[in-house]
């Protein structure tokens, strides 16, 4: 067994709404371990985003504990989770987010500059994966409300890479793409994980999904299902079947 | 319209804490323009009241020959009518009531007789409770509320010819022509006591050729307009013995003339105010077009119209604005017969007319719901170009970022200052909105921050500006010759830390046909006068007059002029303008032999003085001095520093208080503008917190950055508001009483108010930016981002 990166304890979160109160995550224990590709699914409203944001210290846990590497993070002070993300935790969301007076490059390196790293290299590296998703140098002096989706979801998971972070989260980090641009974000992501990264998805789409090698299914608030398809290998054929056959036991 | 009102619904739950906001700032300046409108409304008041009592059309007093004026008033074919009346003027009385205890000397009092007549007929009674025991005594309410007086109360009215008369306060009634500021502390009597004090009248008449009862005629005219040389010849029959003229406008303005001012000061704030509000109207709808963009688009999308949605948007602020002004329509009818009571019937001497006016809540409305509508409107155009596509896709946004300003590859510095530095460069239009409502409020800031300074910390220039000469003390002195005067004033000099001494004397006159008080000194040099322009009469042909009676006149300095006195005429040479807000502007200084060569006698009954280092203790001390070394020629003195500083001293008091209450309202309004801008920017940018905090962004670094972005405007606004507020501090008090003939005010303007006014809107703006920016720290990255 692996190591664990991310370990949770009966994590629960409620919202209120309309004065009353309701349990999205209840009693949630989870560990996610090192260098895995994890990809959570379920349906829709099950709190997919809502563990997501959870886990990497954006929200706050209405009970229970989070660990991370062995720390309780339900115990950092704000300024303390900030500094903890900036380092540990790369994000992408699921509405994409980027910041919208700042071009897609400033956005990224901005992100960047908070781990100190240095104006100079933070370009070279940023165009290096730009170019990985895809993104030519002009699109990234635009701003963000002038590209289009896929073009804005890409740079976002650019600007989830940007630090090197230990564990990237991603939420729906494909669903504004065409099978092109899938593949070219999922191969990005499939290449840090190989190179030691931990990678948490979400997604709706079993083809994003193969990409994964430890996949939970979340529903009403709790995981209901784990499956195992081993690493992603490009040419496995029967993984796809393993996935889809797994998904249809849990109601998928 | 279901749709379109739950369009506004939907908005106004969602702008609820700025609406909130709003409606305060709204409901503010209409309360204040709606006092306003009542205080400017007094003239008008007057008008109606005066029509309905049947007021004379002008009045004469004074000792007459009874065939010779009753004569002269028949022979005057513009006279139709007339009523005699009789007053009894008992000279200084000290009058002694349960709020005055030490008893107040009263140099204007006049007894009138409680019978059936013309003139009592004009008293209205607001009071009345005759079951009163002992002697009856009726006061006017300008005597009553000066004195503290209700009705119940004791009276003791103590005078050195007539003795102590002690009555029983049995009713308060107006009196629209002797009961305000310019006449007499007048009451009635009932008919024993006048005839008592009419007797007394006799005797000093007879042993001591003292005279103290006098007529007082009402005339009415038949339409024709009477010139005042024609008044004049009227009220100086008999010599001119202690006669006089006033009509109609003259005796009013001694009603109106505070209450003018008070309005003047209100209208003032109130039109700054609404430029404020209505400038923070345009920036926050522009604001919240920018931040809800895409659910506009959205709502095109689904097949809202343009019109529509401005329609909802404008409906949404032009009800806010509609409840608001009503609600400040209430408030202030609620506490404006406090503010009556307390402080403007002292000055009017007049009852408000009670109630709603339907004139001024139509003319608020349209006021304020028209600047509403309009802005609303001009500020909403932006969303007629919203193609729903282009609003889904880019926001209107997408429009204001064509260039990336300091890209961070190529630019170096630290990352808070840069973003700071950046959005500041990329919010341009929202910059030149806060910007400007920020620059109108350090500008009320400061200017409310200056008439403090010139109305509550040194009320000199203040006074000066309403009243023209102000000096520290008065000395009272009998005898009355050259050799007498100059030994008396001698004497005053010798006194250490004197400065100055010098008589002031006035009297009425006129040049052509414009009434004038002609005023005289035997020490031009000292007397302040407001000149503000050439130089002080010195020679006995020079002369000093108002600025607006030059103009009436068509006259300037280097000009001649000739001054009328009764019957004598002279001319005289202008050597420079003056102006202040008594007496409407309508003065002539001359020495006091440029007096005599018109026949005043020119005659002072006391000296007034000026000290060195003026301070209350220092004038009590030299006064001291003064009736030592005077020794029995002393009468009186006064310390008229410490007079000037109480709140005795009306209707400076009274103008300082209203400023007060109106520079605390200004500061209100302007903390309440700066939240709302500050809220504003905060919401619009909370999501792009949200996601820097997401990204791993401190609280404090977010914090920092709002601030710095924040920082060059806020300051650049303060300090040019500040420097307009100190600049224009003057220019806006000569406007406000430019129609008292005020052509160039003299207000203290002082650098450090200004500076402690502008660092006080930074510093608020900081306070307010810090605890907008609180919720950064309280609330989860998420939470910024969904909200
Ligand atoms: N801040 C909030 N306040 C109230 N309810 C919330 C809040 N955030 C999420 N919810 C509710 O929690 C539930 C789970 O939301 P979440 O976004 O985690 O769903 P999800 O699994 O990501 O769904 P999807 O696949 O559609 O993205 C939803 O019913 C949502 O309405
Ligand atoms: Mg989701």
């Amino acid at each position: 067994m692996s190591e664990v990166v991310i370990k949770t304890e009966k994590l629960s979160k409620s919202f209120s709404i309309g004065g009353k109160q309701q349990h999205i995550l209840k009693n949630l224990d989870l560990e996610i371990y090192k260098g895995d590709f994890t990809v959570i699914m379920g349906p829709s409203g099950a709190g997919k985003s809502t563990l997501l944001y959870a886990l990497s210290g954006m929200d706050r846990a209405s009970l229970g504990s989070i660990y991370y590497s062995g720390e309780n993070i339900t115990k950092y002070s704000d300024d303390k989770l900030a500094v903890f993300r900036r380092k540990h935790c790369g994000f992408v969301f699921q509405q994409i987010h980027l910041v919208e007076n700042m071009s897609i490059m400033d956005n990224v390196i901005s992100a960047g500059m908070l781990t100190g790293q240095k104006q100079k290299d933070l370009k070279d590296k940023a165009m290096a994966l730009f170019e990985q998703v895809g993104i030519g140098e002009e699109l990234t002096k635009k701003f963000p409300a002038q590209l289009s989706g896929g073009e804005a979801q890409r740079s976002a998971v650019v600007r989830a890479l940007i630090n090197d972070p230990d564990v990237i989260f991603a939420d729906e980090p494909t669903g504004a793409l065409n099978s092109a641009g899938v593949n070219a974000v999922l191969d990005v992501l499939t290449k840090v994980n190989q190179k030691g990264q931990s990678i948490v998805m979400v997604t709706h789409d079993v083809k994003s999904a193969r990409r994964g090698n430890r996949i939970l299914y979340i529903s009403d608030g709790g995981i209901v299902g784990e499956c195992h398809p081993g690493a992603y290998v490009s040419e496995d054929q029967n993984r796809h079947e393993v996935i889809r056959q797994f998904l249809e036991k849990q109601g998928w | 319209m279901g749709n379109l009102w739950k369009l506004i619904k939907a908005n106004a739950r969602k702008d609820r804490g700025q609406l909130a906001l709003f409606f305060m700032i709204l409901t503010l300046a209409g309360l204040l323009l709606h006092v306003a409108l009542i205080v400017s409304d007094y003239g008008n008041v007057y008008d109606r009241r005066a029509e309905k009592k049947n007021l004379a059309d002008a009045v004469l007093y004074g000792i007459y020959d009874n065939d010779e004026i009753q004569d002269s008033l028949k022979a005057q074919g513009k006279i139709h009518s007339y009523w005699m009346e009789k007053m009894i003027l008992p000279g200084t009385v000290t009058v002694s009531v349960p709020s005055h205890r030490t008893g107040k000397k009263i140099d204007d009092f006049a007894f009138f007789e409680n019978h059936q007549s013309d003139y009592v007929k004009t008293l209205d009674f607001i009071e009345r409770s005759d079951a009163a025991d002992g002697r009856k005594i009726y006061v006017n309410l300008y005597t009553a509320r000066n004195l503290g007086i209700s009705v119940g109360d004791g009276m003791k009215i103590d005078s050195e010819y007539f003795g102590t008369y002690e009555f029983t306060v049995a009713g308060i009634y107006e009196d629209l022509i002797l009961g305000n500021s310019f006449s007499y502390y007048s009451v009635l009597v009932e008919p024993e006591c006048y005839e008592e004090l009419k007797e007394t009248c006799g005797q000093l008449a007879a042993e001591k050729n003292m005279y103290f009862e006098r007529d007082f005629i009402g005339c009415f005219l038949n339409g024709e307009e009477m010139s005042n040389a024609e008044w004049e010849r009227l009220g100086m029959l008999n010599n001119g013995l202690f006669g006089g003229w006033a009509d109609r406008e003259s005796f009013k303005a001694g009603y109106v003339s505070v209450v003018n001012i008070l309005a003047a000061f209100m209208a003032a704030f109130a039109v700054i105010i609404i430029l404020v509000t209505v400038t923070t109207i345009a920036f926050t709808i522009r604001n919240n077009i920018d931040k809800d963009v895409r659910n506009l688009g959205a709502l095109r999308a689904v097949g809202f119209t343009t019109r529509q949605l401005r329609r909802a948007i404008m409906a949404e602020f032009t009800l806010i604005a509609f409840g608001a002004t009503l609600a400040g329509i209430g408030i202030s009818l609620a506490t404006y017969p406090i503010l009556e009571r307390t402080y403007i019937q002292e000055q009017t001497g007049m009852r408000w007319e009670r109630g709603l006016q339907a004139s001024h809540v139509l003319l608020l409305l349209a006021f304020v719901l028209g600047s509403v509508v309009l802005i609303t409107f001009l500020s909403t155009r932006k969303i007629k170009t919203l193609s729903p596509a282009t609003a889904l896709r880019f926001g209107l946004s997408s429009n204001s970022f064509r260039k990336n300003y300091l890209p961070l590859v190529e630019t170096k510095g630290d990352l808070n200052g840069l973003l700071a530095l950046k959005s500041c460069f990329q919010a341009k239009s929202q910059n030149l909105t806060v910007f400007f409502a920020m620059l109108l409020v350090s500008f009320v800031t400061t200017f409310a921050a200056q008439l403090f300074y010139n109305t509550q910390v040194d009320v000199t220039r203040f006074q000066h500006l309403i009243q023209g000469d102000v000096p520290d003390a008065h000395v009272y002195f009998e005898g009355r010759d050259q050799e007498e005067l100059s030994e008396i004033r001698e004497k005053l000099f010798e006194i250490p830390g004197v400065k100055q001494v010098y008589g002031l004397g006035s009297t009425s006159g006129h040049v052509e046909e414009e009434a004038a008080s002609i005023l005289y000194s035997d020490s031009c040099k000292d007397v302040y006068c407001g000149l503000y322009q050439g130089t002080m009469a010195m020679e006995d042909n020079e002369a000093v007059v108002a600025g607006s009676l030059a103009e009436k006149l068509g006259v300037t300095i280097g000009d001649e002029i000739e001054i009328c006195y009764g019957e004598e005429k002279e001319k005289y040479l202008i050597t420079g303008l003056q102006q202040a807000v008594y007496g409407m502007g309508m003065r002539i200084y001359l020495t006091d032999g440029g007096a005599r060569r018109l026949g005043i006698p020119a005659e002072f009954s006391y000296f007034r003085i000026r000290l060195d280092k003026p301070s209350a203790a220092e004038v009590d001390r030299v006064l001291e001095q003064a009736r030592k070394v005077l020794g029995e020629k002393c009468t009186e003195v006064e310390n008229y520093y410490r007079y000037q500083r109480s709140m005795d001293n009306m209707p400076v008091m009274a103008v300082s208080f209203i400023v007060l209450l109106l520079v605390l309202l200004s500061c209100v309004i302007a903390a309440l503008v700066i939240g709302l801008i500050i809220k504003n920017v905060f919401v619009k940018r909370e999501k792009e917190f949200g996601i820097k905090k997401a990204l791993g962004f401190t609280s404090s670094q977010l914090r920092i950055q709002l601030a710095l972005s924040l920082a060059l405007i806020v300051f650049a606004s303060a300090v040019l508001g500040g420097v307009l507020g100190y600049s224009l501090t003057n220019p806006l008090i000569t406007i406000i009483f430019w129609g008292y003939g005020i052509k160039k005010a003299e207000l203290f303007v002082n650098g450090v108010v200004a500076v402690i006014a502008a660092c006080a809107v930074v510093l608020f703006t900081a306070l307010i930016t810090y605890f907008a920016a609180r919720k950064m720290k309280k609330v989860s990255a998420y939470e910024l981002i969904r909200e």
